[in-house]
């Protein structure tokens, strides 16, 4: 039984969708951690062993940066990787009131020292899907949890490292956990905005489907009524059944050149079909190559209304020719018929001269040449790459 | 003439026979499905066989095994199809002729070019000929038998020209390229995924992209120059994935 497809936003898609989006954002977190321990190993008064272990780490989280770009980060990985950056984070507060001593920690109104560390963790524990799927409702709790920890820690560790703490002190540890709830805030923001890209994508497919749906019902189904219903007339039969074929193959014409490259074959051989009813041809070996979507719109319009040409003036037979030169295509119409004057071309409002201007559009461009012993012959050029 | 039809669509398949059989005077047997047309070959003795490229049966079995399980590219079984009845005719002492009566699509440009360039076929006829009628069939049988060359429009544009490279010099000519685009094929698409389906390390995967960009490029002149092969690379092995993945494609080229 052929597969029933599926156009439905569900948590499993959503959860894919921000795996692959947070997998290239990792190691970026992980510089950013770098770059805050090496600011606060210059900025901050530590001891010069302090400094140096300090800058040590930074270049750690470096290493660690560069392993989460070439392979994947802790997320990513999963597990005791996972467990290790949140020890990290949470372990920082204690190494840093060692560094920089007792009374020195959360002195500060601005923030305590290297209190930027947990941002980029914290960000990502609030959308990535680390949590399983059939225990989602405990997420919220353990999330806030989570972030009531990062936040009380560093009040904590002022109130059991001052005697006295003071407005500076208070005000320090408010920033900080004022900033540690903004980041995650924002990682709900990007949680929302991955859900957005998603269901975005899924009303993009929706769309195509309600296209490809409507034109079963309406064209497709339409010609079947129609053969049931002339069933006993042969003639009206063949000829229900050579519309339902155009139809048909009309649309799988259009899916063809919905994709960014389309394979070239498949484009003339369609044309052939369709033409090869009314027209002796020759038509070219196309093999595989492929050409980019406005090319290819290009080259069907012209095999179109060329083909449609020459049987409007009776020109058979007709020599398909194409070839590839220095990355330019060139595509060949020769018939036999009575030819017509180049100046058709000019004309605006005439399909030839509008498959002209889309050719320029393009880089190339649409002749007419002269052939002596009579008959027409068109030369279509496109190049097959824009930079060319 | 004595014709093999390896056809899977029942219906099709009665019809061809029927028509070839009165209006041709053919003797056509029909195999329904790859083993029957082998255990015919087998049998008995035929002038010509027509063969199909993808059978729709095989490729939904497929599709649902690469979905349902994750599958290597060097697992014996992938995906059957029509060149496995060809390459077996090709064994044949008194080999017979070989039509190739398909629709061209997309899926199948690869198929046909190989057919033509490896396995020498020269007779191919298409499946919605306009028509209606089974001469062009008919006629592609004529020639096949005859050992002569039989192209209709619709189908001979998927052949390839005189200039253009070969698979084998190309696509398939080295092994380590030939196993990557099976495992890009198959939706393993990192360097990492990729060395472990393969006996291959990570390094040599990412080295070898450029190379084998190059031979794309060879193979289809419309592919462009990129400093990042890989998105370009899965793009192409995903689109032609039942060619990459064919077990007789496979066997001729391990």
């Amino acid at each position: 039984m052929a597969e029933v497809p599926k156009l439905v936003l569900d948590e499993e898609l959503a959860r894919s969708t921000t795996r692959k989006l947070v997998a290239t954002l990792e190691s970026v977190a992980l510089l950013v951690q770098a770059g805050s321990i090496a600011l606060t190993a210059t900025v901050d008064r530590v001891t010069t062993n302090g400094q140096l272990f300090l800058y040590a780490l930074a270049f750690v989280h470096l290493l660690a940066a560069f392993g989460a770009h070439k392979t994947s980060g802790p997320f990513t990985r999963g597990g005791p990787w996972l467990a290790l950056w949140l020890g990290a984070a949470l372990l920082m507060p204690l190494v840093m009131a060692h560094l920089v001593g007792a009374q020195e920690y959360g002195a500060s109104p601005a923030c305590v020292q290297l209190c930027g560390y947990p941002v980029a963790p914290l960000t990502i524990i609030a959308f990535y899907p680390w949590w399983s799927l059939w225990r989602a409702h405990l997420r919220p709790a353990i999330e806030l949890g989570i972030l009531a920890v990062f936040v009380l820690e560093p009040l904590l560790l002022v109130l059991y490292l001052h005697e006295n703490p003071g407005r500076a002190n208070y005000s320090g540890v408010g920033a900080t956990a004022l900033t540690l709830i903004i980041a995650f805030i924002i990682g709900k923001a990007v949680g929302r905005m991955c859900a957005v890209a998603a269901e975005a994508q899924v009303r993009l497919q929706n769309e195509s489907y309600q296209t490809l749906f409507n034109w079963l019902h309406s064209e497709v189904k339409d010609r079947l009524v129609l053969m049931r219903q002339s069933i006993d007339l042969p003639d009206d039969l063949r000829e229900y059944v050579d519309q339902l074929e155009d139809i048909v193959m009309r649309g799988r014409g259009r899916m063809l050149l919905a994709p960014e490259r389309v394979p070239l074959a498949e484009l003339f051989s369609e044309q052939m079909r369709i033409f090869g009813k009314r027209l002796r041809l020759h038509a070219p070996n196309i093999g595989a190559l492929t050409v980019r979507r406005a090319v290819a719109i290009l080259l069907d319009q012209a095999l179109a209304d060329l083909l449609t040409n020459a049987v409007q003036h009776g020109a058979d037979p007709v020599e398909v020719g194409f070839e590839v030169n220095n990355g330019i295509a060139q595509l060949d119409i020769i018939d036999k018929g009575s030819g017509f004057p180049a100046s058709v071309l000019d004309r605006a409002t005439t399909s030839l001269h509008r498959l002209r201007c889309t050719a320029r559009d393009l880089g190339g461009d649409l002749h007419h040449l002269v052939r002596p012993e009579g008959g027409a012959h068109l030369r279509l050029t496109v190049p097959l790459h824009p930079s060319l | 003439m004595r014709v093999l039809l390896v056809e899977d669509e029942e219906q099709l398949a009665g019809l061809a026979q029927r028509e070839l059989e009165r209006e041709y005077s053919h003797h056509v047997i029909v195999a329904s499905g790859l083993r029957d047309a082998e255990k015919h070959l087998g049998e008995q003795i035929f002038d010509v066989v027509v063969v199909d490229i993808l059978y729709d049966p095989l490729v939904t079995e497929f599709d649902r095994r690469r979905r349902s399980q994750p599958l290597r590219p060097t697992d014996e079984n992938l995906l059957a199809s029509g060149l496995s009845v060809i390459t077996t005719t090709l064994d044949i002492k008194q080999t017979p002729g070989i039509v190739i009566w398909t629709s061209g699509d997309p899926a199948r440009r690869l198929h046909l070019i190989f057919a033509y360039e490896d396995l020498k076929v020269r007779a191919f006829c298409s499946k919605r000929s306009g028509s209606g009628s089974l001469a062009p069939l008919h006629q592609a049988i004529e020639a096949a038998g005859a050992r002569r060359r039989y192209a209709d429009t619709i189908l001979g544009v998927y052949l390839p020209g005189r200039e253009s490279f070969a698979l084998s010099a190309t696509l398939l000519r080295e092994q380590a390229h030939r196993m990557f685009w099976r495992a890009l094929a198959l939706g393993y698409h990192t360097a990492e995924e990729i060395a472990d389906v393969t006996p291959y390390a990570k390094k040599t995967v990412r080295n070898v992209m450029g190379d084998m960009l190059l031979e794309l490029r060879r193979v289809d002149l419309g592919v462009g120059d990129t400093k990042k092969p890989q998105p370009e690379l899965v793009r192409y092995a995903s689109s032609n994935r039942y060619f990459f993945l064919d077990d007789a494609v496979r066997k001729l080229y391990p």
